[in-house]
């Protein structure tokens, strides 16, 4: 409980409150009614478990490799398989970064998705995290 | 002749929840001790095992820390319910998966109903927290007795023992003698410091002690609540397993504001905000509410200024959860109860709310014979849920409501609504 939080005496004053209802809408029912779908929504294409996929914001250019660029917003998640070429959300050293998985020579490494050099590739060891594979993208364009 | 439960009920019980929470977006807070902050920002709600460690007791006021979080370098974080809300969403989906009857008991704690998984219990309970943990990072304790209170106190040792891996079995009679003997008396569910300072006296110290009492004894000690706990502990279930939550019968949004509302109209909008806040919550759950009770108060806790406190009910026919109707009665209410001159006078009030009562599903309620025509309908409720749904709560606000916003809650230190505002995403830097 918060600290200023306490039972009060609650004093009942009925008053009547009239309230208006829901009228009814006349005329001729709408024959397309019937035939209404949902919109299309991409979002649930891409989102293929609700519970635990969460969304990240990307900063920087160092994944334009695989077509992720600055400002996307990326799904990641957290229960999908870890199969190399799959993009990951990894823990290295306290820090968060988005790598490819790879496998040399019963190594698993996470491998730079930049499209220009200097980017290494870093082994996984026991203390690095895969926190969870990039299920898809999302961006934007302007319209305005 | 006593015969024990059969049926194992598992508790499944979120490991210092609200700081998992912010763990999983937030990797600074990993191996260092870290609080989060009741409404208010003013004593601690939760916290990490190094902050356990340090000392720092549950509900330990702020202001009486400050040196030891400076030294120890203790983060506080405010706390940040729309999070917290929607990982206890994810947990709960996932548990889904492993049982078909399930009782959430608190936002962190879960009973699973595991009869009819004979030998594949533990697995099935080993498997339940991989699931958890893997799909939304949160870590678990899993406990599993014959009653609820065994269970709990099977996830207490499965908690506070690394042994046990964090499932402990206590259908299993030989882990649970050896464990009831180890834990304290007030470990257990709903024994607070009264009854255990009563049972200290009678030299009762351990679980196992309460639970080899004479029946008898323990309702003279404390009541039929005692009685029924120590045949828990005895393995009798006395505690149902509910499938679904209880009807809510009542239902309150109260908030303090940070700053002391001294106008009639700040205080308004304050009211404006936790009525609409009702009206949603009553939609969510499909009710409606017959009565509407709003009160408000100055702070108790300062006795050298002017103290007062008002609530008025006001009877709402037909029953209703349409936003409008519920921020006209409430503004009725609020009205009725202010004191003197509207511009403000010399109470600051420092807490309001909103109580609704009577309520019932929608379909239940009475309908009125002639009702009156209106331009408002349902649909424009809807519209309101739709839009404050997808664009983020308070996108749409009543004019009443007010955009000044000086009542509300002090949280100078909470992290981002991660997973709930595309604003708020939690940035990856690449």
């Amino acid at each position: 409980m918060p600290d200023d939080a306490y039972p009060i005496d609650v004093i009942h004053v009925p008053r009547q409150m009239p309230l208006a209802a829901t009228p009814v809408p006349a005329g001729f029912p709408s024959p397309a009614g019937d035939d209404l779908e949902d919109s299309i929504d991409p979002i649930a294409w891409v989102v293929r478990q609700e519970r635990s996929t969460f969304w990240w914001r990307i900063e920087g250019d160092s994944l334009e490799g695989a077509g992720i660029f600055d400002g996307d917003l990326v799904a990641v998640d957290r229960a999908g398989h870890r199969r190399k070429g799959r993009i990951a959300v990894a823990v290295v050293d306290g820090a968060i970064t988005i790598k490819r998985l790879a496998l040399r020579d019963g190594q698993w490494f996470l491998d730079p998705c930049a499209r220009r050099e200097g980017y290494k590739s870093i082994p996984v060891t026991e203390s690095t995290e895969i926190w969870g594979v990039v299920a898809g993208v999302v961006r934007r364009l302007p319209i305005e | 002749m006593i015969v024990p439960g059969t049926d194992p009920i598992a508790l499944i019980d979120c490991n210092n929840f609200y700081v998992s929470c912010e763990r999983v977006f937030d990797l600074s807070l990993h191996g260092i001790p870290v609080i989060v902050l009741s409404n208010n920002d003013g004593c601690a709600v939760a916290r990490s095992d190094e902050a356990k460690a340090l000392g720092i007791k549950m509900g330990a006021p702020v202001f009486k820390m400050r040196d030891l979080m400076l030294r120890h370098g203790v983060r506080a974080l405010s706390s940040n319910y729309t999070l917290y809300g929607d990982m206890s969403r994810r947990v709960g989906e996932v548990l889904q998966d492993f049982s078909p009857r399930l009782e959430t008991y608190s936002i962190d704690e879960t009973f699973v109903d595991l009869s009819g998984f004979g030998d594949r219990m533990i697995p099935q309970a080993t498997a339940m927290r991989a699931a958890v943990r893997r799909a939304t990072g949160i870590p678990t304790c899993v406990g599993i007795g014959p009653t609820k209170t065994l269970a709990k106190l099977a996830n207490f040792a499965a908690k506070k023992n690394p042994i046990f891996g964090g499932v402990c079995n206590f259908m299993d009679e030989m882990i649970r003698d050896f464990a009831l003997a180890r834990i304290a008396v007030g470990e257990v569910w709903g024994i607070g410091s009264a009854t255990q300072a009563k049972l200290a006296a009678q030299g009762i110290r351990t679980v196992a002690q309460l639970r080899d009492m004479p029946l008898a004894l323990g309702r003279k000690t404390g009541t039929v609540v005692l009685e029924r706990t120590v045949a828990e502990l005895r393995g009798v279930p006395c505690i149902d397993f509910e499938d679904v939550a209880p009807q809510r019968k009542g239902m309150a949004v109260t908030r303090s504001s940070g700053t002391p509302m001294m106008t009639f109209d700040v205080l308004a909008q304050a009211i404006a905000a936790h009525a609409t806040r009702a009206a949603e919550k009553l939609r969510q759950h499909g009710l409606v509410a017959g009565t509407i009770t709003v009160f408000y108060h100055t702070n108790k806790h300062k006795p050298d200024r002017p103290q007062t406190s008002a609530s008025r009910s006001v009877k709402l026919s037909p029953m209703t959860n349409n936003t409008f109707d519920m921020v006209a009665a409430a503004m009725r209410a609020a009205k009725a109860g202010w004191k003197g001159d509207p511009a403000g006078g010399v109470y600051g009030y420092t807490k309001a709310g909103v109580i609704l009562g009577d309520l019932l599903a929608e379909a239940e309620a009475p309908q009125l014979l002639f009702p009156p025509d209106r331009p408002r309908d349902a649909r424009l409720m809807d519209a309101l849920d739709t839009i404050n749904d997808r664009f983020g709560k308070k996108t749409l606000v009543l004019g009443r409501e007010g955009f000044g916003k000086s009542w509300v809650t002090k949280a100078n230190l909470r992290s981002p609504r991660y997973t709930t505002r595309i604003e708020e995403l939690p940035v990856v830097k690449v």
